[in-house]
């Protein structure tokens, strides 16, 4: 008698465990995507290695949460976030992955131009990564600041920083309607932006044609002096406190270009120059403000 | 045979790397002398020869040149007594000639000056005298290598040399040029110039020279007239061979057998 | 073919060469409109048949321009021809002297400091101090080994350059983007933006520098016929390669300086010019000089007039058309 009601208690104790690990395993398999990320959804501790990526996280992300920036972001007259980032957060000149590792990141920001073996380098050491990419347009500009939200957790704030660069791009294209587009040359020491250039972004969205881009020069190319002039801009377009800003004036040929006899001289603070972000809607509206004054006027 | 000497070596060692590869020489040259300098393979006679052109330093010992140290003579008044005429070599550069033969003039006119007309007279004398008028304007380079040693003695005398070296001049001429340079030589020693030669076939050497050196392992082992030094026991010892002289059935000529000895 | 007869026409090349340059570019001129603005300039007309632009573009952008091409031009080959007498080797060249990689560590420590943005002139001469100092430390180290042979010197300055180019790649890897775009451009060798500044610069230096070649025409044939027998006829000769190796790494570095590093031309004038007159220093150096002149003026032209939208290098230009001419010399001397 004690035996055939031992059984089914037996029985009845398989039954349960069986149910229980049933409902362990289907747990687990339900939270399985948490376990194959390795990392939490937000990451706690960030380490920003490119300039872009720090302006934008010094805006998006709750600084307790950054430990890392580039040396370039104090740099006044270079960044847009001078004096945002806490001392505290460790600054790097350079990727050094022995520095970074010590820091225990969960998730570090590159830039486009980080090597792939130096990707692979930082991946291999159990670090995730994000690139920066597409850093060539404004429609570019916003997708990385979104796919940065995406990776740091914050994706609503990253929308209305994307918003507010909306509209004050809506606000700029606004006030240029219609308004003839002049032809602008970028120039750095004989050195030209044609198109697939963050230059040649900031100069249509300032209400510009780019003249290298029209004479079908691609990238940063060492254009010359003889051929500038040639081109016969509009507009010159360069940057602020640069040498080309001290010696436009005293060139014999650059100073006889009728875009510099005119006056016709863009010059943007180096800051905005590099923005690659959502601060490039600033450099925008300065650029608008300087080919278009008389549509700011209000 | 009295007076000064031209040329007065005492007591010079001469040391390369570690060891003194010519050790206690001393010799005397006299004007018209035509000495051939002989010995075994790494005996030291060429770097007795470059001591005497200034060309290596003595690490012991003088050498004086009409009286006076060569130590206080600058290197282009050496050159404008002691002419050296070095090994002939593969390769000549594409000069001419007479372009080669007035480079000689060097000592006496120097970088910057032009050459006169003094010199190239003297120019045109050493041609003349080594027999190169008619290849004047050939370049070194299409030259025999006979014709090339000539040029060689050619600039030489260029110089105008009280004092002419030679090292090895006959070791690439055949047995007809050879004699022609000896020849040469003998010419040029006649109006008054000292030769000291180093020279590699004793015969020749024997024939040639009105003194002979010989020199074995950086010591000179004999020094005076062929006659005696070819018969002499230090030649046969420096070389390993024993030397007899050999007449001709007439009677009229001589030349020299040679036997290699068991060392004694 | 004389002496005299081969510079007259080599002479006359230059101008032609000369001529063609000033005339094609961005913006063309014709040969007439250019003697107009000779003449005007010298004072012999007052009228202008050209707008304010192009007497600009002519004048103070091509000219010097053009200028400087035909004295680094000869520079370099006078530099070649030096240091093939002091090396005994018809291949020598300045590379042998570490000049190359000084002036580029120069280069780019003032890229680097950003001395190059702020500071005019500061690049090229950063890159002559680099160049001596480069040329010093090669001559100091093959002194002080125990063999001051030919053979020596030549290894001390392929070790030093080696150690220099390293330099120069640890503080490239260190720079951000656009410096080491900066530094590219001037190490692929280019004339672009040298005015007359530029120009005055280096003919202060190279000037004196080849006229003190062209006083020790006869030494220099002196070593022609090799060291011992140069010794033999009163030459100093560790005094006089002092002095050649040091007018070689003056123009050399102020060639390097001025336009970059511009390969091979002080391998090919020479070389062409000495089947041409023959190796003495008095016919060769002057045929050299203006041989060389032609061949940069010529390659700068191409490099100019290449594209209508960027310059191409110089330096890659006189390595596309030197690299070949090397190869045939190698051909016919093998084949000889």
């Amino acid at each position: 008698m004690s035996e055939t009601r031992a059984l089914p208690s037996y029985r009845r104790g398989r039954a349960v465990i069986l149910r229980a690990s049933v409902i362990v395993l289907a747990l687990a398999f339900l939270s399985a995507p948490s376990l194959t990320e390795a990392q939490p959804k937000q990451p706690q501790r960030v380490a920003s290695l490119n300039l872009a990526s720090d302006e934008i996280l010094a805006d998006l992300l709750p600084l307790d949460r950054l430990v890392a920036a580039t040396a370039l972001v104090d740099e006044v007259g270079t960044s847009n976030a001078v004096g945002r980032i806490p001392k505290s957060v460790a600054r790097f000149p350079k990727v050094d992955v022995e520095r970074l590792i010590a820091l225990k990141p969960d998730l570090i920001v590159v830039s486009e131009y980080t090597d792939a073996d130096v990707l692979r380098a930082l991946e291999r050491s159990g670090l995730r990564a994000h690139r920066m990419v597409g850093l060539d347009s404004l429609a570019g500009f916003r997708r990385a600041l979104l796919a940065l939200g995406d990776a740091v957790g914050e994706p609503a704030k990253a929308a209305r920083l994307a918003k507010d660069f909306d509209d004050r791009l809506a606000a700029i294209e606004k006030r240029l309607q219609g308004v003839p587009r002049p032809r602008v040359l970028y120039w750095a020491s004989g050195f030209t932006a044609g198109s697939k250039t963050a230059f040649d972004a900031l100069i249509s969205c300032g209400g510009g044609q780019n003249t290298a881009a029209l004479g079908g020069i691609t990238g940063i190319t060492n254009l010359g002096v003889e051929r500038a002039y040639g081109l016969d801009p509009d507009w010159l377009f360069i940057g602020q406190n640069s040498t080309t800003s001290k010696e436009i004036r005293s060139h014999p040929l650059l100073s006889i270009m009728r875009s510099v006899k005119a006056g016709h001289v863009v010059e943007m603070p180096g800051a905005l120059l590099v923005a690659l972000n959502h601060h490039a809607a600033k450099s925008c509206e300065f650029m608008a403000r300087a080919l278009h004054k008389e549509r700011f006027a209000h | 045979m009295s007076g000064s000497h031209l040329l007065e070596v005492s007591n010079l060692s001469v040391r390369r790397g570690t060891r003194d590869v010519v050790q206690q020489v001393s010799l005397t040259v006299n004007t018209s002398e035509r000495i051939a300098l002989v010995g075994p393979n790494a005996a030291g006679k060429s770097t007795l020869l470059s001591a005497i052109a200034r060309l290596l330093k003595p690490s012991q010992g003088t050498i004086s040149l009409a009286g006076r140290s060569l130590a206080t003579f600058s290197s282009r008044e050496i050159a404008r007594r002691i002419a050296f005429v070095v090994a002939l070599q593969e390769g000549a550069p594409l000069i001419s000639v007479r372009e080669s033969t007035a480079l000689g003039r060097y000592p006496h006119a120097g970088p910057f000056q032009d050459l006169s007309a003094a010199d190239h007279e003297a120019v045109s004398r050493a041609i003349a005298e080594t027999c190169l008028q008619d290849l004047e304007h050939r370049t070194l380079g299409s030259l025999s290598a006979g014709e090339r040693q000539r040029a060689l003695v050619a600039r030489a005398l260029a110089q105008e040399p009280s004092l002419l070296l030679l090292d090895e001049p006959s070791a690439h001429l055949d047995i007809g040029h050879g004699l022609d340079l000896f020849e040469l030589l003998e010419t040029i020693a006649r109006r008054g110039v000292a030769i000291v030669a180093v020279i590699h076939d004793l015969v020749a050497a024997a024939q040639w020279a009105t003194r002979m050196l010989v020199l074995d392992h950086g010591r000179i082992v004999d020094d005076g007239p062929p006659s005696m030094v070819m018969k002499g026991e230090p030649l046969g010892r420096a070389f390993g061979v024993s030397i007899a002289e050999a007449r001709t059935r007439d009677g009229a000529g001589s030349t020299w057998r040679f036997e290699r000895r068991i060392s004694s | 073919m004389t002496a005299s007869r081969v510079n007259g026409f080599l002479g006359l090349g230059l101008l032609a060469s000369v001529l063609l340059a000033l005339c094609l570019g961005a913006v063309r001129y014709t040969p007439g409109e250019i003697a107009a603005e000779a003449l005007r300039v010298a004072g012999f007309s007052s009228t202008s048949t050209l707008d304010e632009a192009h007497t600009v573009i002519l004048g103070q952008i091509r000219l010097p321009r053009v200028l400087l091409a035909a004295l680094v031009g000869g520079a370099l080959a006078i530099t070649g021809a030096l240091l093939q007498v002091v090396f005994q080797n018809p291949m020598a060249d300045a590379s042998l002297l570490g000049v190359g990689s000084g002036a580029a560590l120069g280069a780019v420590i003032a890229v680097k400091l950003g001395w190059s943005f702020d500071i005019f002139m500061a690049l090229p001469a950063a890159a002559f101090v680099g160049a001596l100092g480069a040329a010093l430390i090669v001559y100091m180290v093959a002194q002080g080994t125990r063999s001051s042979s030919l053979t020596s010197l030549i290894l001390t300055g392929l070790a030093v350059s080696a150690f220099l180019s390293g330099l120069t790649s640890i503080i490239l890897i260190a720079s951000e983007e656009f410096r080491v775009r900066a530094v590219f451009f001037w190490l692929a060798g280019g004339l672009e933006g040298r005015g007359f500044t530029h120009l005055g610069l280096a003919a202060l230096l190279v000037i004196p520098a080849c006229i003190v070649a062209g006083f020790l025409c006869r030494p220099l044939d002196l070593l022609l016929l090799g060291e011992t027998e140069a010794r033999t006829l009163g030459l100093n000769v560790p005094r006089m390669r002092l002095l050649l190796l040091g007018l070689a790494a003056l123009l050399s570095g102020a060639t390097t300086s001025i336009a970059g590093s511009v390969p091979f031309v002080g391998l090919m004038a020479p070389h062409a010019m000495r089947s041409l007159v023959g190796p003495r220093a008095s016919r060769l150096l002057p045929a050299s000089f203006l041989a060389g002149a032609i061949l940069v003026v010529l390659s700068d032209l191409l490099a100019r007039a290449f594209s209508d939208k960027y310059d191409l290098p110089l330096g890659a230009i006189t390595s596309l058309s030197g690299a070949p001419y090397l190869l045939q010399i190698l051909r016919r001397t093998e084949r000889a």
